[in-house]
Order: C-alpha cells, then sequence, then structure tokens
C-alpha cells in the first residue's frame, strides 16, 4: 500500500472545490484508491473530473441564482466603491495628518502611501460584497467565492493589458504594473477570502 | 407497453455493479467492477453522477458507511438497488437481450 500523500495541490483542490451530491464520500474514495496505489496522474485526472463537474452541477442546478449573486455583488460594489470616492477627500484628510510629522516628505511617497490605503480600503468593501454573494448562493460557496474573484480579475484585464503594453514601451511604467497586478491580486483575494471566512463562520454557528 | 425511465450506460453499468457487489458496494469497488467487467476506465465522479441519477428517480437507495483514515475521515456511502431498480435492472436486460437477438451480425466480436 502507498504511504506517500497525493499530489499537494490536487488533494486541495479536492477537498475544497469539489461540493454536492455525496461529495463528502467521492473525497474518501479517490483517497482511498490513491492510498491502493494509483498514481499521480490518475489522481490528477479524477480531482480535475470532480472539480469540473461539481462546477457543472452547481451551475445546471442552480445557474440563474448564481448570475442573481455575481449581479448583486457587483452592484454592492460599485456603490462601495463610490461611497469610498466620495468619503475619499476626509479620508485623505485624516492620513495626510497622521504622516504629516513623518520624516520622509517625498510627494511620491506621499502618493503611494495613498494608493496603499485606497487599495487597502476597496479590500476591505471587497471582503463584505464576498460575503454579500456567498449568502446570496449557498450552495457552492467556494465556487461562487471563485467565480466572483475571477470577475473581479477579467473587469480589470483590459486596464492591465494597457499597463504591460506600456510596461513594454517605457520600462518606467514597470512599477504601476507590479502595484496594479498586486492590487488586483488583493481584491481578488479579499473577495474570496471574505465568502469563504462568512462560510467558516456559518460552520462554527451550526456546530454550536 | 409500460412507461418507463430509461437507463443511461453509465447507470445500468452502475446498477449490474451494485447488483454484483451486494452489500459491500461503496464508490470504490463499484468502479472497481465497472472497469474490470466493461474494460474501460471510468471517472468516480462520473459514477457518482449516474449514482445521483439512479437515487433521484427512486432506483437506489444510499446509507453512510463507516469512516476510515485511510479514505482522509470521510465516510463511504453504500449503495442499495430498491424493489424499483430491481424492477428496472431486469426490464433493462430483457430490452437489451431482446435488441441483441435481432442482430445477428454482433453475435461475435471480429478478430
Amino acid at each position: 500500500m502507498k504511504s506517500a500523500t497525493p499530489p499537494k495541490f490536487a488533494a486541495w483542490l479536492l477537498y475544497h472545490q469539489v461540493s454536492g451530491y455525496r461529495a463528502e464520500s467521492l473525497v474518501g474514495d479517490l483517497t482511498e484508491e490513491y492510498a491502493h496505489g494509483r498514481g499521480n496522474g490518475w489522481y490528477w485526472g479524477q480531482v480535475l473530473w470532480a472539480v469540473a463537474r461539481s462546477y457543472s452541477r452547481a451551475l445546471r442546478l442552480y445557474g440563474p441564482r448564481l448570475l442573481v449573486a455575481v449581479a448583486a455583488g457587483w452592484c454592492a460594489l460599485v456603490v462601495g466603491i463610490a461611497i469610498l470616492d466620495r468619503i475619499w477627500p476626509i479620508v485623505q484628510q485624516a492620513l495626510s495628518a497622521l504622516i504629516g510629522d513623518l520624516p520622509t516628505q517625498r510627494p511620491e511617497t506621499r502618493h503611494a502611501f495613498y494608493d496603499v490605503a485606497w487599495a487597502l480600503l476597496a479590500g476591505c468593501i471587497d471582503v463584505v460584497v464576498g460575503r454579500l454573494v456567498v449568502r446570496i448562493y449557498r450552495t457552492h460557496p467556494r465556487f461562487v467565492a471563485t467565480v466572483f474573484a475571477l470577475s473581479i480579475l477579467v473587469y480589470r484585464l483590459p486596464f492591465m493589458y494597457g499597463l504591460v503594453i506600456g510596461a513594454f514601451e517605457d520600462p518606467k511604467h514597470t512599477p504601476l504594473l507590479v502595484q496594479e497586478a498586486a492590487f488586483t491580486v488583493l481584491w481578488m483575494a479579499c473577495a474570496w477570502f471574505g465568502g469563504l471566512w462568512q462560510r467558516r463562520i456559518d460552520i462554527n454557528s451550526t456546530k454550536r | 407497453m409500460k412507461k418507463s425511465n430509461l437507463l443511461g450506460v453509465y447507470e445500468l453499468m452502475a446498477v449490474f455493479a451494485i447488483l454484483r457487489l451486494g452489500k459491500d458496494a461503496y464508490g470504490v469497488p463499484i468502479c472497481q467492477e465497472i472497469e474490470a467487467q466493461s474494460g474501460r476506465k471510468v471517472a468516480v465522479s462520473g459514477v457518482y453522477a449516474a449514482l445521483e441519477r439512479l437515487e433521484r428517480k427512486g432506483f437506489v437507495s444510499a446509507e453512510l458507511g463507516e469512516a476510515t483514515p485511510q479514505r482522509g475521515g470521510r465516510a463511504k456511502t453504500y449503495f442499495r438497488l430498491t424493489t424499483k431498480g430491481l424492477e428496472e435492472a431486469r426490464t433493462a436486460k430483457q430490452a437489451l437481450t431482446n435488441l441483441w437477438q435481432g442482430m445477428p451480425g454482433l453475435k461475435e466480436k471480429p478478430t
């Protein structure tokens, strides 16, 4: 009998992305088969099939609700960013007062500081929106959280593409590209973990 | 003529595997039985999709079994054929046999 553990990422996918009909037993069966000597290639193939079927099942059974959840998430995101835009001058004044005494007063440093502050506040909005999206589509929380996070990536792609072209033409734009890529990943992660954090709270309250 | 829920190939193979395995019919042996008898590799998730359809139609019943460390602590699900499922299996077998008898050219596997 094989004592080695299955490929880590495949196991993570299996444990975290497969849900629906008898998912627990399906996960157990694949783990048992691997322990009985099936190869890594077999395991990867089965895991990818299982994830694809789990996603397609969720789409087939609850597709319209998924669209509603993602659309509601985007509406909430637009409203949240609009509010942040409106209160940003006040926030900026507060931040300005906060960093006023710091030794570094170069404009570019202050600008970068404001950018990071904006990104973090937008990330907080993403966390809340992620929770909302998963609340609307409870059937497959990880699926809807992934779809919503990917929708943020899709929204950002044209902008990122422009930055990539700009960075190729003039390397001076590379730091901006790196910064925006980091912000995109941050917002996707905030939306994703925001949804799953909600799920964790739900599980804990169910246990009690 | 009797109105019937026609079973797909995967569903039929799952039904016959459950019949052959008896009380030991859970995911792993069902897949192994299908692979051994059909000579084809199967996706475990595909077999579960067929089992879901069978359970929804009332042809199989499911019962949670034990969880073992070898399975990562995940419980087995044992499947049993219901009376309705057994009747459907008989009907399907009869239909396939009748159809087969009408095709003498396919009796032997070509070498």
